[in-house]
């Protein structure tokens, strides 16, 4: 193969027929509450770290749950845990729980 | 054939309706309601979604078809009763008891009490309304803040009571999306200036030109739509309430201060469903409401042959469901109790 000098430029598509979720379903399983969220932001809206820094709880998952998990650990490591998000969760999602595993997911995850 | 008496609980929509269609086949009809005048729900509204129709006119048009002959107990509950084969019996909330061969329950439903989501603030903060005000508001032509002030930033917060587990609600109420475009669009009408927001979850315009009324609200009106739950509201010093949302299509979190909140309340099942699904041994399904026999069909049976539901009390309806259920509850109690089928 013929080195060109450059690198080929990563996709930014979501590609769901690479992607392995087989940790997320762990943590599916763990955190059954999770498999309710809507994404309505009321947890992004109230979250503590959320207000001085970039870290958005509802985004966060989201992109865990599709196994986006590039920056996922250096994100949850911004929560809190303060639980404030648990609060507000109009499909009760067990918010503050689910952090908390993500947060455990993170050693095996990094890139 | 007048020897049969039916009884019908609840003079709003779907009650009227029944009525006159029972009145015109030449039942003998006795017409119930808690309230001392007649048309539920629908003498509270102004204009109706989506047409912008006149929801006096419709009103005075269902009361029209009700002839003389349908004798009215107004300002009476009915609290209680029993099914017995071909005979109901009603009891009345001073204590008498009324009897008949037919029943159709249309009890309609509640508004949900918005005091329950505190962290909106109704009831404390001054500027904080539910959608049910702004009807009255429209129908006296005045759009004014408590001070008196004309808003000039007005926001309204869809879901208030309905899909939210915090309350005990997982359904949605149906109505309030498009009642809450409807109502943006007549505050702009009547505000040309005023910065108007719609905050949602999803917006669920199923009816027909319904989707259209959102077109309009963007491209027409200017109405600006944020798709983010409010979480919670404050009050500042001037009486302005100060909302948190997060506008989840940027992902940031939002601060913003309108001269009014306006809360689209959900619908809940009327005071009396509890009771009276347990008098008469209905069950209720998984939103509270009355439970008919079908979901398809039989829509409005129930497990006593002579006793039929109508309407929002079988849960969230529009006017328009909840008069052809009237009718449809009316024609088929009529074919059971004359026999006419079978
Ligand atoms: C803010 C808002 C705006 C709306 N706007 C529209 C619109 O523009 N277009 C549209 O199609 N729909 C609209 N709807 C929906 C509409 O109001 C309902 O579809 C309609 O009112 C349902 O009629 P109903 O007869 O089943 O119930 P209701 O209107 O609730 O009437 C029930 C009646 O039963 C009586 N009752 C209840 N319990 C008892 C008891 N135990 N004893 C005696 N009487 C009793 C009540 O007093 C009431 O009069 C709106 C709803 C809301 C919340
Ligand atoms: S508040 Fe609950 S439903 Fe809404 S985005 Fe957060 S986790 Fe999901
Ligand atoms: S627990 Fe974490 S995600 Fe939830 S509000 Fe607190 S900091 Fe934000
Ligand atoms: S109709 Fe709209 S506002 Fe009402 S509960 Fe359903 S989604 Fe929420």
């Amino acid at each position: 193969m013929k080195e060109f000098g450059f690198q080929k430029q990563k996709d930014r598509q979501t590609d769901l027929d690479q992607i392995d979720l087989s940790q997320i379903a762990s943590v599916l399983q763990i955190v059954d509450s999770w498999k309710r969220c809507i994404g309505c932001g009321s947890c992004a809206a109230v979250c503590t770290a959320g207000q001085f820094s970039s870290f958005n709880p509802r985004r966060t998952q989201m992109l865990a749950r599709q196994g986006c998990y590039s920056t996922l650990a250096l994100e949850v490591a911004k929560c809190q845990l303060c639980g404030k998000c648990r609060l507000v969760c109009p499909r009760d999602v067990d918010t503050r729980k689910l952090m908390h595993e993500l947060k455990q997911l993170q050693i095996s995850l990094l890139p | 054939m007048s020897s049969k008496r039916i009884i019908i609980v609840g003079a709003g929509p779907a009650g009227l309706a029944a009525a006159g269609v029972l009145a015109r086949l030449g039942a003998s009809v006795t017409l119930i309601d808690k309230d001392p005048d007649m048309g539920g729900h629908l003498s509270k509204w102004h204009q109706l979604f989506p047409d912008r129709s006149s929801a006096q006119i419709l009103l005075e048009q269902l009361v029209s078809e009700v002839p003389d002959e349908v004798s009215r107990i107004m300002g009476r509950e009915v609290i209680g009763g029993n099914v017995r084969t071909n005979q109901v019996d009603l009891k009345l909330d001073e204590g008498t008891w009324i009897t008949g061969d037919g029943l159709l329950l249309a009890t309609g439903f509640d508004l949900f009490d918005a005091h329950r989501k505190e962290e909106y603030g109704y009831g404390i903060y001054d500027n904080v309304y539910t959608q049910a005000e702004v009807e009255q508001m429209f129908e006296n032509g005045r759009i004014e803040n408590r001070s008196g002030k004309i808003p000039q930033s007005i926001a309204f917060l869809h879901c208030v009571g309905s899909r939210d587990q915090k309350v005990g609600v997982s359904y949605c109420s149906k109505v309030c999306c498009v009642t809450g475009v409807k109502q943006a669009i007549e505050m702009r009408e009547k505000l040309p200036d005023a910065i108007i927001y719609n905050f949602y979850m999803d917006l669920r315009m199923f009816g027909q030109g319904f989707e259209e009324l959102y077109h309009d609200a963007q491209e027409k009106y200017n109405i600006r739509f944020i798709r983010g739950r409010i979480s919670e509201a404050a009050e500042n010093q001037q009486g302005k309430v100060i909302i948190k949302a997060e506008d989840t299509l940027t992902a940031r979190p939002l601060k913003l201060t309108v001269d009014m909140l306006i809360l689209l309340c959900g619908m809940q099942p009327s005071k009396h469903t509890a009771n009276l699904a347990d008098t008469f041994g209905f069950t209720t399904g998984p939103d509270g409401f009355l439970k008919p026999l079908g979901p398809s069909q039989n829509t409005f049976r129930t497990r006593h042959p002579h006793v039929m539901l109508a309407g929002a009390c079988t849960g969230p309806a529009t006017l328009t469901e909840a008069i052809q259920a009237g009718r449809s509850a009316s024609l088929a109690l009529y074919e059971q109790l004359f026999n006419i089928i079978n």
